[in-house]
């Protein structure tokens, strides 16, 4: 080889091995964290000024090696914010859909603000893959098969259980109530009865449930099979066709009705039970005149432990069973919210994209990391209680951090620590003997369509303006309270598909469909 | 001479007298509901719905409000800041602005002012708004809560039509004796003009008071939220707390929800209720400024 080719040559070789130095130390600088991962969330029950928050954001960023910045927007106004943020372009890694009214990952996608996640969590996710496996197989995928969301895990979402006076129904002499005949036998007792001993034996309220009248979607498992934590227009079910309907188009929603009818005209509601607040609500409850009521399982709690302070020790509220022999259609079982849900998109103009997928994996990578997200550190906001079962017990300075850097609703068992409550946290201690109860006795339903997020963007749904429901709304309250005779219903039904529900339902169907891969 | 009352005088007085205790009460009622249940526990609220004096007073609520120690005091200083501070940016360029525009000899006088009209017929909306102010570098900024509405266009116009009711003949004798414009701004047109200042003043610090969409909007450091949004928040975490979290450690340290909103109403209240009384006839002053003329 002549001088000059061998120069050539050489030449060649190192300008070769100087691009491939270069390319490593570009992609190893790619790797590195250019800036903190900047994911927002909404206020909530403070945690985000909890006192201990940056020690324990210290010893996070100490122990994964990755830089957070959670920003706790106003929870008021969350959805409004999000959406102006996307819209106007800001540039931030992820946020939390869970409290973000208005904001639906669908219209995410349309918009081509977030990034599908499946690359990110095959290339930074094993343990991702692994605990939220069964989550992401409820949630399902899109017709390409493609992850829009990580996942939440609701600690407990079966809490809409009506609980029932056990005290009355022991001065009563009667077992709890396992069937609506019984259930109505049990309201009569307590209508013909001074149970609460102040003398006046027409003050007590049978039964008065949260939410819209009185709670009557507590009871939609029992007419409809179906586990609807309340009856506003979103609420849909299946039915034998295929098709995905509005729940006021099921065959057994004017048996409910005439059920809650016939329970307003005796007497079992509060004569305003239509209008009455929450707060009044439990005022009700707290001066010892309801008997059962119905909503988020703990509102029974809260009103025993009030009227036990004012003497009565025997007060208690207990858990009532899913009722029997439901009506044909229906079920023994209680309502719901979802045990997955949507919770994290990351942005298109996320920057560490990579690192939100990291630390999420990280967390989930073992108990002690989970605990710490979630309660804190080690020595300080808890100790292990029982650490071949996964129990730790929370120490008195734990109520100074609450889990914000969670980034949410991460309780995947068997790996997430469980917390040992001691009996003498009376409040903590009701409501985990409670839980225990509905999660381990009852049979508990979620709606056919969980996980599912409807969107009307671009369909003939978009600009329909709810008028229907408006006008279902009004009929109901009226033929509970007796101003509307019941027969009218089928034909208020009638004027609602008209108006907006077989628009409703078109799209739903065909959105359920694509969701289920049909 | 006195005039001598008849009966009929004297029954009307009576029923007069009768009806505006009647209508005193019924709008004290609410005040003294909301002050009293501010220190009222739930059992006593739940077992006496109308009580407004409570037989075991407690200071939970206010205890849980403090509780946080730098940020309501915090939330307090923001607010005094942006409405001591931003009322008088208000104010100056508010009577700069009008007192150029209401000169008949100034060139540009309708030009601007139509420029100014538009702006009270036209916005661009949030997302632009939003997009601006991200650009001015003014997000998580103290200035947000000032820069942006510097001139009210209404309270601008407001004023510059009191100034255009000036009689012309005591600005043409300040000119005379040599005054120049400042001066005769200074020394003239303002004092003249104290009630509809003191008036727009007012308004503009009533606005921001009572402001809260600039701080959810702009801001996202707790530090510099206002404290009408920073006790929005109080009132639903306890809101939220007391009806869905059963979960939190400390939820138990957490004081019923509707002694929380009863306290927050009164710590909000209380600075205007008791600036209110001193600036009351400005109020009424204002009311016709920019009407009446002459």
């Amino acid at each position: 080889m002549k001088p000059t080719q061998k120069s050539v040559s050489c030449l060649l070789v190192l300008a070769m091995l100087a691009a491939l130095c270069l390319s490593a130390a570009t992609a190893a600088a790619e790797s590195a964290q250019k800036s903190p991962v900047k994911y927002y969330t909404r206020t909530n029950s403070n945690k985000e000024t909890m006192p201990d928050n940056e020690m324990v954001l210290e010893e996070i960023e100490k122990q994964s090696g990755i830089e957070l910045e959670v920003i706790a927007l106003s929870n008021e106004s969350y959805g409004e914010m999000l959406n102006m943020m996307v819209a106007a372009g800001d540039v931030f890694d992820g946020f939390n859909l869970v409290g973000a009214t208005g904001v639906n990952y669908m219209n995410l996608i349309e918009r081509d603000a977030i990034v599908p996640l499946n690359d990110l969590i095959d290339a930074y996710g094993p343990n991702i893959k692994e605990q939220m496996g069964p989550a992401f197989e409820f949630l399902g995928t899109d017709a390409e098969g493609r992850i829009w969301t990580l996942p939440r895990s609701e600690v407990f979402p079966m809490g809409f259980v009506p609980t029932i006076r056990q005290d009355w129904l022991d001065a009563l002499n009667m077992e709890v109530p396992a069937t609506l005949e019984e259930l109505e036998a049990f309201f009569d007792a307590v209508l013909a009865n001074d149970l609460n001993g102040n003398g006046d034996p027409n003050d007590e309220i049978p039964y008065l449930g949260d939410g819209f009248l009185c709670g009557m979607g507590n009871f939609s498992c029992y007419f409809f099979g179906n586990g609807l934590t309340n009856l506003d227009a979103e609420r849909r079910y299946l039915d034998e066709d295929g098709v995905v309907r509005s729940i006021y188009e099921h065959p057994n929603f004017k048996l409910m009705l005439e059920t809650f009818a016939r329970w307003y005209q005796k007497g079992y509601m509060h004569p305003e039970a239509n209008i009455l607040t929450n707060t009044q609500r439990a005022d009700l409850r707290n001066a010892d005149r309801v008997a059962m009521t119905s909503g988020w399982y703990t509102t029974g709690v809260s009103a025993e432990i009030t009227i036990r302070g004012e003497g009565k020790e025997d007060a208690l509220y207990v858990a009532l069973p899913p009722l029997e022999n439901p009506p044909e259609g229906g079920a023994c079982a209680w309502p719901s919210n979802p045990i997955y849900d949507h919770q994290t998109v990351v942005m298109k103009t996320a920057e560490n994209a990579e690192y939100l997928i990291k630390y999420y994996d990280w967390m989930l990578s073992s108990p002690e990391n989970l605990a710490l997200v979630n309660y804190g550190i080690e020595g300080i906001h808890w100790n292990w209680k029982d650490k071949e079962q996964n129990i730790i017990e929370l120490t008195p300075q734990a109520s100074n951090y609450s889990g914000y850097y969670a980034l949410g609703n991460l309780y995947y068992y068997p790996q997430m620590p469980r917390v040992y409550v001691s009996p003498d946290s009376v409040r903590d201690y009701e409501y985990d003997v409670l839980q225990q109860r509905i999660r381990n006795d009852f049979a508990i339903m979620s709606s056919f369509d969980a996980g599912i997020s409807y969107s009307y963007t671009g369909t003939d749904a978009e600009f329909l303006t709810n008028d229907g429901w408006t006008m279902i709304e009004e009929a109901i309250t009226k033929i509970v309270i007796g101003q509307m005779d019941i027969e009218r219903w089928d034909g208020v039904v009638q004027t609602y598909k008209a108006i907006e529900g077989d628009v409703y339902s078109a799209v739903w169907t065909q959105q359920y469909n694509a969701a289920k891969g049909k | 001479m006195k005039k001598r009352e008849t009966k009929q005088d004297q029954i009307f007085l009576i029923c007069n007298t009768l009806f505006m205790i009647v209508l005193c009460v019924i709008i004290i009622y609410p005040v003294l509901y909301v002050i009293g249940r501010s220190f009222m526990l739930d059992a006593e609220r739940a077992a006496n719905p109308l009580s407004i004096i409570p037989r075991n007073p407690s200071l939970q609520a206010y205890r849980y409000i403090f509780m946080r120690g730098s940020y309501v005091t915090n939330a307090y200083m923001i607010t005094i800041l942006k409405t001591v501070v931003g009322t008088a940016c208000n104010l100056v360029f508010t009577i700069l602005t009008a007192y150029v525009l209401s000169q008949r000899k100034y060139p540009l006088k309708k030009a601007l002012t139509m420029m100014v009209v538009f702006t009270m017929w036209f916005d661009g909306g949030i997302v632009p708004n939003y997009m601006l102010i991200r650009s001015l570098g003014l997000i998580n900024n103290f200035w947000v809560y000032i820069l942006p509405g510097l001139i009210s266009a209404w309270n601008m116009l407001i004023l510059r039509n009191f100034f255009m009711a000036i009689p012309s003949a005591l600005i043409e004798s300040a000119t005379i004796d040599g005054a120049n414009e400042a001066q005769i701004l200074w020394k003239i047109v303002i004092p003249t003009s104290g009630a509809a200042i003191a008036t727009i003043g007012l308004f503009y610090a009533v606005t921001h008071w009572n402001s809260w969409f600039d701080a959810v909007m702009y801001i996202t450091d707790r530090k510099l939220w206002s404290m009408q949004v920073f006790l929005r928040e109080i009132i639903r975490s306890a809101q939220v707390v007391d009806m869905v979290e059963p979960e939190a450690a400390s939820r138990a340290q957490i004081p019923q929800a509707e002694m929380v909103q009863m306290a927050t109403i009164v710590i909000t209240a209380l600075p205007i209720i008791c600036v209110y009384p001193f600036v009351q006839k400005y109020f009424v002053k204002g009311v016709m400024i920019g009407s009446v003329k002459g």
